[in-house]
């Protein structure tokens, strides 16, 4: 188990790497940083003083070098655009994303798991009918639109809830709605699946032909196996929530780091997104660590590896 | 290896589709989206770029002040939105199917690899897996098309890139969880060779999981490309997809909501008719006995 | 199960409750959107219409521009005279305070110009809008003078919008950049607290000395960045906010006739044009003076501006907005919508089988670009648009990766003036896709011209050589649009350049 542990951050630390390097790459081949942010009216001059004074006439690796060099001493620069620190614009937002996308995994998997285990108790007949058609329709929307239109119903038609912001507990209804509901059929469906094909393995048939209470099975055996695979999507998911929070957040006029990065991206603000990159990436590896352990403690079979 | 063992299995599943009500359903409105996709210029009764700012945001027919000439009415630029939505069902479509098979073939093929051997190999898996991953998809594919400009091709391979990750979960968790069952070791024991055995022996088996990941993954394509456009990094005009369609009619959101709710619930119906398709063939192709 | 029915019930009671304050006058409180986030709320550092939001109600400058008239009125200076053309000497105000108590003289002034003229400093486009200062000098307590190398006519424009002054203690014992974070000036608002982005606070300066400009009357005002427009107008239909300042006039159109909702319009200063690479070498269709006719004469400007910005908005017949000072509108010749003479000069110029063209343009201006590829498909040129995000398209511009290019220009009392907005296009810099060598002498002179007639003179040349060479085709004029709900008194500048200090609540 341990060393089972060791291998795994090597491979985070690798991976972690990796991804600078590869966001690095990616976004300082994105334009001429310096012309976008020099402004509207700046003459040739004003530009490659400013790319002088940003660092950006040096070569890419030793820009790379100096950044993670930085870095690696917990400095992740300024931003371009407001000239705060990386560190403390994230500090500021990630909050509120992180609230966010946490109450949608837990409203997701408080509605998916039990849906998926009904459904697959039950396949074929209505309930599971409804259960996939209930998950089908809330997939089969854009983001974007399902959450105009939930401001236009509950914010403006019924006027229930606030529409934009992020001040009091009620605005994160309408945006955890959103994000939750694009994670729900997902997780719904591959916990039917994974209970249905847990149900049709051996050892659930002979304990069921043994006269054993369905519900023990279930929670003995069962759903044990069945969460498997959705353990690992839950992890995968949160990182979709974060991905996915730019979306809700633009819409919703919520200050999180989606938001933050999106506008970063638009205005080049190559600080800001790098670091997005390597966040994210930190929350992944952190969280599929996780998932992992979670993952040989459900099935000791996967121990060994 | 199967201990329940069907005359013609085959003519079972097929017996099995006939009877399934969602795939029947699910296969009519996607094959009636390809006819329409295909055959867009012979159906459509306008060029879907020509422009008449004269006529623009006319009204569907049914509605005051509707032309029958403009049967779903007309777009801010006035150009026929019938035959917008008949033309935007192509991008829509190509996106969502180029994405499902080429993220597929990616994903698939590294779970299958890092599932089946383990060791090495899985390590390397892992690792391109977890760099994938610690990405966030939406916001790289930002970046890229931003960097890039939005072309169809661009679309497809950006999203293909990206977003193959959760095939490669699956695929891998299922296979390993599979590698060391009964009738693997029984293959192994008999000396068939590793290829054979991905294929015969593996394949079979993770194929639900695989078709139900496929189907979400077409879908989650299609909508993809709608928030790509939404965040005005779509493919470029005058090709119409539905997705720019929504992100372009969503100034009138409040005004004259049908811009906003026709392309939507084309969305709806193909995404809701692949997945359909997808459950469908998943309890079709899910022999029995097998496990 | 059930435990999970009974937290989802507790969830959905928290939720129906507090819901914040509905907009309106028993707070005390303006609430205001806009769209877009600002990088500084100074105007020194930055210089756009989102930070000018904020500089004009936190700082005074020296001058004030009525918004009323757009005359230049005393503020921190009593009274201000030009000694030549280069020198400009400033009667200042006694007994001004700053936010935090420290005393307005010459001092504050002198300091804040030292700063300005400190190229070190980094200010957004400093070398272009502050590098003609050469020298400030205190004459005594309460009288400054500020030389200029060269004459600038427009001078008072920046005076009036970029030129705040700071106080010197506080800032030179902080660094400049506290004006980011905690900004003290002399304005009839204080910042009370900011979210950078998201929300800021502020609270009227009940110690506010009005001069030309009244002291405020609306103890409070919150202004949120709400980046979608769609969630704006749900917050003006759900009566949640006083001002929106964000609004296309399509979008507001909508809300016109709404109850309790009113939608003004005013002038703007910011115009578009389609750019086109005339100066370009190698094989390059658009080096033809009959193609570029050919493709501006297609283009029926009238139509797409009414159908597509708004039918109040002036379609442009020369390279300028008819709200600025010295935009001429008579030119000849007009270069009107006329299809026969396009496909005409088309043909002659080898063309008549159609051609192949790509026009770049920022995101948000996809409708305008289709609508342009719409009128060019009918005499037969092939257009293929390139919408990409404003930095990158800013880029690529500089960059003279531009064939075509939809280029929106100017705002604010900057461009009050045309030589803002004519500036750097046909002045021989890499933004000059034209190189006239003629364009670039007279714009130069224009500039630099302390006698008005001169320079409407030198204009006129100006317009109708882009105009007869067909160098740039003149698109449309932006209007300013604010909707407000009916608690509010908004009235509407002369440019949009608003000062949120006049709003009042109304009767």
């Amino acid at each position: 188990m341990l060393i089972y542990l060791r291998d795994k951050l090597a491979l985070s630390v690798l991976v972690l790497l990796t991804v600078s390097l590869i966001g690095f790459a990616l976004l300082r081949l994105s334009g001429d940083l310096a012309a976008s942010l020099a402004g509207e009216n700046a003459s040739l001059e004003e530009i490659a003083a400013l790319r002088h004074s940003l660092g950006l006439d040096r070569s890419l690796i030793v820009q790379y070098g100096a950044w993670l060099a930085d870095a690696l001493r917990g400095d992740l620069g300024a931003s371009f655009f407001t000239h705060e620190p990386v560190s403390r614009l994230f500090l500021d937002r990630i909050g509120v994303t992180a609230t966010m996308a946490g109450l949608a995994l837990v409203v997701a998997l408080a509605l998916s798991l039990p849906l998926g285990v009904i459904a697959a108790l039950r396949p074929n007949t209505w309930i599971d009918r409804a259960i996939s058609a209930l998950a089908l329709s809330g997939q089969a929307m854009p983001g974007f639109w399902l959450g105009l239109m939930l401001i236009s119903f509950f914010g403006v038609t019924l006027r229930w809830l606030p529409i934009s912001g992020s001040s009091t507990p009620a605005h994160f209804v309408l945006p955890v709605a959103v994000l939750a509901l694009g994670a729900v059929p997902a997780l719904t469906r591959l916990m039917r699946s994974g209970m249905l094909d847990v149900l049709e393995q051996d050892y659930i048939r002979t304990a069921r032909s043994k006269g054993l209470p369905v519900t023990l099975i279930m929670l003995r055996h069962a759903m044990r196996n069945a969460l498997l695979p959705v353990v690992s999507l839950s992890a995968v998911q949160l990182g979709a929530l974060l991905g996915g929070s730019v979306i809700v957040e633009t819409v919703f006029a919520i200050e999180g780091i989606g938001l933050l990065t999106y506008r970063s991206i638009q205005r080049n603000d190559f600080p800001v997104v790098q670091a997005m990159l390597v966040f994210v990436s930190v929350c992944y590896v952190a969280l599929t660590l996780l998932a992992d352990l979670l993952n040989a403690w459900l099935d000791p079979r996967l121990r060994e590896a | 290896m199967s201990d329940i063992a069907l005359p013609d299995p085959r003519r079972a599943a097929l017996r099995r589709a006939l009877r399934h009500g969602g795939l029947i359903a699910g296969l009519a409105v996607v094959a009636a989206v390809v006819l329409l996709a295909v055959f867009a210029p012979l159906i459509a009764p306008h060029d879907p770029a020509a422009q008449n700012l004269t006529l623009r945001l006319i009204p569907p027919a049914w509605q005051e002040g509707g032309n029958p000439a403009y049967l779903l009415g007309t777009d801010h630029l006035g150009r026929d939105y019938l035959s917008r939505l008949i033309f935007g069902a192509r991008v829509s479509l190509a996106v969502g199917l180029s994405v499902m098979v080429l993220s597929g073939l990616i994903g698939a093929t590294l779970g299958f690899l890092g599932g089946y051997f383990g060791g090495r190999i899985d390590d390397l898996v892992m690792y391109v897996i977890t760099v994938r991953l610690s990405m966030p998809g939406l916001l790289v594919a930002l970046a890229v098309m931003s960097l890039l400009g939005g072309s169809l091709v661009t679309m497809i391979t950006v999203l293909s890139l990206l977003f193959w990750d959760r095939y490669a979960v699956v695929t891998r968790t299922a296979v390993r969880q599979l590698r060391q069952a009964d009738f693997v070791t029984a293959a192994r024991v008999a000396g068939a060779s590793h290829r054979w055995i991905l294929w015969h022996e593996v394949r079979p088996n993770v194929m639900p999981q695989i078709l139900v990941v496929a189907t979400l993954e077409m879908a989650m394509a299609i909508l993809s490309e709608a928030s790509l456009s939404f965040l005005g990094l779509g493919i470029q005009p005058p090709t119409p997809s539905w997705g720019i369609m929504i992100a372009e009619a969503r100034s009138f959101l409040f005004a004259k909501p049908y811009l906003v709710w026709m392309p939507g619930l084309a969305i709806f119906a193909l995404v809701l008719a692949i997945n359909l398709l997808g459950d469908g063939l998943r309890d079709v192709s899910q022999p029995e006995g097998r496990r | 199960m059930n435990q999970i029915l009974k937290n989802l019930s507790v969830l959905a009671l928290c939720t129906g409750l507090p819901m914040g304050a509905w907009a309106d006058a028993s707070d005390d409180t303006l609430h205001v959107a806009v769209a877009r986030e600002t990088d500084f709320i100074d105007p020194i550092h930055t210089s756009s219409a989102d930070g000018d939001l904020f500089a004009t109600i936190l700082y005074d400058t020296l001058i004030y521009v009525d918004r009323a008239t757009r005359e230049f009125k005393p503020a921190l200076a009593e009274s201000w005279s030009w000694l030549d053309d280069t020198t400009v000497e400033f009667r200042l105000r006694e007994g001004i305070t700053f936010h935090n108590g420290e005393a307005f003289n010459a001092d504050d002034v002198v300091y804040t110009f030292g700063l300005l003229m400190d190229m070190n400093n980094g200010f957004r486009q400093q070398q272009q809008d502050f590098g003609n200062i050469a020298e400030v000098t205190k004459v005594d307590d309460w009288t400054v003078r500020v030389r200029l190398s060269q004459p600038q006519p427009t001078f008072e424009n920046l005076l009036a919008s970029r030129i705040a002054i700071w106080p010197d203690d506080y800032t030179s014992a902080n660094g400049h950049m506290i004006h980011a974070t905690a900004p003290v000036g002399t304005g009839p608002y204080r910042l009370d607290s900011l979210q950078a982005g998201s929300v800021y606070t502020l609270s009227a300066n009940a110690d506010y000395a009005a001069h030309a400009r009244p002291a405020p009357t609306i103890g409070h005002i919150e202004v949120r960045v709400i980046p979608e427009i769609q969630t704006q107008i749900a917050e003006v239909m759900a009566g949640q906010l006083d001002l929106a300042l964000s609004f296309s006039p399509g979008d507001a159109q909508m809300l016109e006739g709404m109850p309790g909702v009113s939608v003004q319009y005013g002038p703007a200063t910011r115009m578009y044009f389609l750019s086109m690479d005339a100066a370009g070498e190698g094989e390059n269709p658009l080096a033809d003076r009959r193609v570029r006719q050919a493709i501006t004469w297609a283009i029926n400007r009238p139509e797409m501006t009414a159908a597509l910005i708004s039918p109040s908005a002036p379609a442009l017949t020369s390279q300028c907005n008819p709200a600025q000072n010295f935009c001429l509108t008579d030119i000849e010749p007009a270069n009107g919508y006329d299809l026969e003479a396009a496909r005409a000069a088309l043909a002659e110029a080898g063309h008549a089988e159609g051609l192949d063209l790509r026009l770049m343009a920022e995101a948000s201006l996809r409708p305008v670009a289709e609508a342009i590829q719409g009128y060019l498909s009918q005499i037969g040129i092939r257009l293929a648009i390139d919408t990409m995000p404003l930095p990158a398209w800013r880029t690529a511009y500089i960059n003279g990766e531009s064939q075509m290019s939809i280029v929106g220009w100017g705002s604010g009392v900057t461009s009050a003036d045309v030589s803002n907005t004519l500036g750097i296009f046909f002045n021989g810099s890499s933004t000059d896709y034209v190189q006239d060598p003629d364009l670039i002498a007279w714009t130069a002179e224009a500039r630099q011209s302390m006698d008005p007639a001169r320079r409407t003179e030198l204009y006129r040349q100006v317009y109708t050589r882009i105009n007869e060479e067909a160098y740039v085709v003149p698109l449309y004029g932006v209007v300013a649009t604010y909707v407000t709900s009916e608690d509010v008194d908004f009235p509407v500048p002369v440019m949009d350049f608003p000062d949120l200090s006049l709003v009042r609540w109304a009767e």
